[in-house]
């Protein structure tokens, strides 16, 4: 006869399951929804709980989970990606905020959105869960809901394409005025840290086309580049944080490899890589997974390595004339309220 | 030296007794803290926990001392046998050893336990046999965490 388990082992059980699994946990009984919403316990859980990544897609303002399978793809086994499910959110999202000025900052596991009026007009960079900046990168502190005075202004503004998140940090590439030069501007979400990293070169003329992302799995930062329209090749680098964060001299903070060489790739290919692309790395497969702005509405994820061009369908929305950029993005789920995670 | 050679008795709720090393059991913070208050002889009765999963125990202990001069295990030895400790028990093996574990206050050994249900643990029914639970929601309002949770739930 089995005993019962005491609620702390519950606890400390629960605590380990990944995001996922947590919330289809809810339908457990009333107590276990209770607890999976309580505070401490999410807390507990950021702490223990896997931080397993999801691919997620953002089509016309609503984000989706996708699901990947490129098990047999060196084998003659052609991939699949599927849209399977929806993140119900209250608003749609939108790219751009063009029609009300206001940030959305949004966590799709809970579904809570939370609207940010930002001091003065602006066109968005970037949000994510914790932050957000405009041109002269103002951070939003949302555990008093304002904009605190200070802000960081960079000589070089960020260009080509959106800034990325990946494992605390934000980034963005950007040329020098003078067009000289190009670094990786960086914010530090937890030493709350601006600072100019080294990109692969420093030669502006490498990155006519550029688009940063991040590996599926292990979240490593990496940079598509291509020299300009006619170029054949598209390099596609993984960065490595080096070990000596103490080192004061910042450009060394970033160390570089060329992962992958996409030449004679497919020319459709090439064509569509442009600066707000969005893309994933699937480091053991050699592959990159993309979303390219559509000539048409279509619902194609792209697949890419050293021989191979794949176009697949996800069999999800299509976007529209009012979004027609999806998005795709690499997630870890986590059911941390917005407010709480300053 | 001395101290880690000499053994004690473990006795388990079905009167099965162990003898092992005192370096072993006093992993077990219950166990150091009975034997710090020599409230004990040489046998120690464990009242929580049957013979088969106590055996279970000291295996992992023996696997995890740390004796003079028997440091050459490495992490990652260390983790695969771990793995593949828990890797053929069943659930109701697992809730016995999360419970001896909690009790005899192991808490590398409950760490790995715990983490065991949440890796095989997959789907609700699982879990509701596992926990012993019943679900107490109306249709409706499962519907509605359904409806919440669309990502979690369509694979």
């Amino acid at each position: 006869m089995k005993k019962d388990i005491p609620e702390e082992l519950v606890v400390e059980i629960l605590s380990r399951v990944p995001a996922a699994s947590l919330a289809r946990f809810r339908l457990t009984s009333k107590g276990w929804n209770a607890l999976i919403k309580d505070a401490s316990f999410l807390k507990k859980h950021s702490a223990n709980g896997p931080s397993q990544p999801l691919e997620i897609l953002l089509i016309d303002g609503r984000v989706y989970s996708l699901s990947v399978d490129l098990r047999g793809i060196h084998d003659n086994v052609a991939p699949t990606t599927k849209v399977t499910g929806r993140f119900s959110l209250k608003d749609p999202i939108f790219d751009s905020s063009e029609q009300d000025n206001r940030l959305v900052a949004c966590n799709p596991c809970s579904g809570e959105t939370k609207w940010i009026k930002p001091r003065t007009c602006f066109k968005p960079f970037l949000c994510s869960r914790m932050g957000f900046f405009k041109t002269d990168f103002e951070v939003y502190d949302f555990s008093s809901g304002s904009w605190p005075s200070y802000g960081f202004g960079w000589a070089n503004p960020p260009c080509r394409g959106r800034g990325i998140h990946v494992k605390g940090l934000a980034y963005w590439f950007a040329l020098s005025i003078n067009g000289e030069s190009a670094v990786l501007h960086s914010y530090d979400f937890s030493t709350e840290w601006f600072r100019d990293l080294s990109l692969p070169s420093g030669d502006p003329r490498l990155y006519a086309h550029v688009a940063l992302s991040a590996t599926r799995d292990e979240q490593r930062l990496c940079l598509l580049s291509r020299r300009g329209d006619d170029a054949l090749e598209t390099d596609l680098w993984i960065a490595t944080r080096a070990e000596s964060t103490e080192d004061l001299s910042w450009s060394k903070y970033l160390s570089w490899t060329k992962f992958l060489t996409l030449s004679g790739t497919d020319l459709r290919y090439q064509c569509r890589f442009r600066n707000k692309m969005s893309f994933l790395v699937d480091q053991e497969k050699k592959v990159v997974l993309s979303c390219n702005r559509p000539r048409v509405s279509e619902n194609i994820i792209h697949i890419v390595g050293e021989d191979k061009y794949i176009e697949v369908d996800h069999q999800g929305a299509k976007p529209t004339q009012r979004a027609p950029l999806p998005i795709l993005l690499s997630y870890v789920p986590s059911f941390v309220p917005i407010q709480s995670s300053s | 030296m001395s101290k880690s050679e000499k053994k004690i008795v473990l006795k388990s709720l079905d009167n099965e007794a162990f003898e092992v090393e005192k370096a072993v059991a006093l992993q077990s913070q219950t166990i150091w803290v009975m034997c710090e208050d020599k409230c004990v002889g040489n046998e120690i009765p464990l009242e929580n926990v049957t013979g088969q999963i106590l055996a279970k125990v000291i295996d992992y202990c023996k696997k995890h001392a740390v004796v003079d001069g028997d440091g050459d295990e490495s992490s990652e030895e260390l983790k695969n046998w771990d793995t593949e400790f828990t890797k053929n028990m069943d659930q109701s093996t697992l809730f016995n050893m999360i419970l001896a574990a909690n009790y005899l206050n192991i808490k590398s050994l409950l760490n790995l336990t715990c983490q065991a249900v949440a890796d095989k643990t997959k789907t609700i029914d699982e879990f509701h046999t596992f926990l012993n639970i019943e679900n107490n929601f109306t249709p409706e309002e499962e519907a509605q965490i359904c409806q919440e949770n669309l990502w979690a739930f369509d694979d």
